[in-house]
């Protein structure tokens, strides 16, 4: 064998193994997308779970308010993006709606049950926005290997293509105040 | 309790023990040198030995005798009912099970505090740790990996695994990565939407979620507030229940020395420091949020 043809067979073979771990990274990076998505679906199933117990709570305070709203928070099955980040304004207001009911009714805000759905509400409110930012820091990794140049190359070959971010608003920046 | 004078008189009698162990070891040698060249050498380790190994009693009783005035009481004054030992810190298997530094082959601990504050338990405590190796010419040479003070305090929240956070110059922090690492205790780097935070620090995490979860954009801020205050190279590492805080400056801040007059008000000075150091990251890391 020339050395020419030995020069191409390692330059073939070196550009083979670059596209397998290519191909093997942009895949582990999309399960890792797919991975941060369930985890921004068990944030919002926490959320409903927490808000639907202190509508529990609140009830006798709400009357029919709290059809309404409960019906403005209920999560389907196969949302999308979009569809999540809806639901996620619309958990957020009925958390701010009851919240106000907590304060005009200081007898149902001091009840130690409503306390602790409070800080447990709180809490959820910052796993789901952990989950929100760790999707896009993956999305933003997975969108840079799209578009870079060689790999966008590979990404082209296997149809791997740009995906969207989760939206945040830009209030939930910052922390969650706990105020009781 | 001890009163000022007496712990200047206490310092004097440390400080003429030591005169006159010195003074002994130097007559004995002067001795011998004149009299008994070859025995030089033999009286000259004998001194070291005498220097170095055995304890001067004063000087126990004079650093004693400060630390329970300015130590235990300024700590009982701020937090209530404090446990301190000055002889013992945290045991090496404890801050070697963190997986937060490298262990060396040298490690001792002292000065521990703990108590509670704001309703947070916390324990500090002095550590240092070096390796010690020699040269195939027999030159041993000894490398500090860490020196300064550990501090734990009860964390609040619940993360599915360990989370490290350091800054970029803290060098012997480890990092329980790569595969010569079990795969339970594996942590990989993380980096934050922040680039300016990822320039200055290591975020080391089992899981992704708990390192967003924990270091939101507002934490961020505030350990980058913290760390740019605290004297020294800064690690946090969040093990459990636990939010262990390193700072590394070389120091050993609550040892008096003899040879100082007054080094009590200095003493006292830097455990105020510690104190407001205690409030300070149970302020900042929101450690007291469920109290």
């Amino acid at each position: 064998m020339g050395p020419v043809v030995t020069t191409i067979l390692v330059i073939v073979g070196i550009i083979v193994i670059w596209s397998v771990i290519t191909i093997n990274s942009i895949r582990r990076m999309q399960v890792k997308i797919n991975e941060a998505e369930a985890d921004i679906d068990v944030a919002l199933n926490k959320r409903f779970d927490v808000l639907t117990k202190m509508l529990d709570v609140a009830k006798g305070y709400l009357g029919e308010e709290k059809d309404i709203i409960l019906k403005s928070i209920q999560l389907r099955a196969a949302m999308s993006l979009t569809q999540k980040g809806a639901t996620g304004a619309a958990m957020e207001n009925a958390q701010k709606q009851l919240f106000a009911v907590g304060e005009s009714y200081p007898q149902l805000g001091a009840t130690n049950q409503f306390k602790q759905l409070q800080i447990a509400i709180l809490d959820t409110e910052e796993h789901l926005q952990a989950a929100r930012r760790v999707y896009n820091s993956n999305i933003s990794h997975y969108n840079q290997m799209c578009v870079s140049f060689p790999k966008s190359i590979i990404a082209g070959l296997i149809g791997a293509s740009r995906r969207e971010f989760f939206k945040i608003d830009d209030s939930k920046r910052e922390d969650v105040k706990m105020e009781f | 309790m001890y009163t000022d004078a007496d712990l200047e008189q206490l310092r004097k009698d440390a400080l003429v023990q030591f005169w006159i162990r010195i003074s002994f070891v130097l007559i004995i040698a002067l001795v011998l040198v004149v009299f008994s060249p070859f025995l030089t050498v033999f009286v000259a380790l004998c001194g070291i030995v005498i220097l170095a190994f055995i304890p001067n009693a004063r000087k126990k009783k004079y650093i004693d005798a400060v630390k329970d005035s300015a130590v235990r009481g300024e700590f009982e004054e701020a937090f209530g009912s404090v446990v301190v030992d000055y002889n013992r810190g945290y045991n090496k298997n404890f801050i070697s099970q963190t997986g937060l530094i490298q262990m060396g082959n040298e490690y001792s601990s002292d000065d521990f505090v703990s108590g509670v504050c704001n309703g947070v338990p916390f324990s500090r405590s002095d550590v240092y740790i070096a390796d010690t190796s020699s040269d195939s010419d027999g030159n041993s040479s000894t490398t500090v990996y860490f020196e300064g003070r550990w501090m734990v305090f009860e964390f609040p929240k619940e993360l599915s695994g360990d989370l490290q956070v350091f800054e970029k110059n803290f060098h012997f922090a480890k990092k329980r990565k790569g595969i010569f690492t079990k795969k339970s205790e594996r942590r990989h780097e993380i980096f934050l939407e922040d680039e300016v935070f990822n320039k200055r620090y290591v975020v080391m995490a089992q899981d992704d979620h708990d390192a967003f979860y924990f270091l939101t954009p507002h934490m961020m801020e505030k350990i980058d507030r913290y760390c740019s205050q605290a004297d020294g190279r800064f690690m946090i590492g969040i093990l459990g229940n636990q939010l262990h805080v390193a700072i590394n400056n070389h120091k050993n801040p609550m040892e008096p020395s003899m040879f100082r007059k007054n080094d009590v008000e200095e003493v006292r000075g830097e455990v105020a420091n510690e104190i407001a150091l205690i409030r300070r990251t149970i302020e900042e890391f929101n450690l007291d949020v469920y109290q």
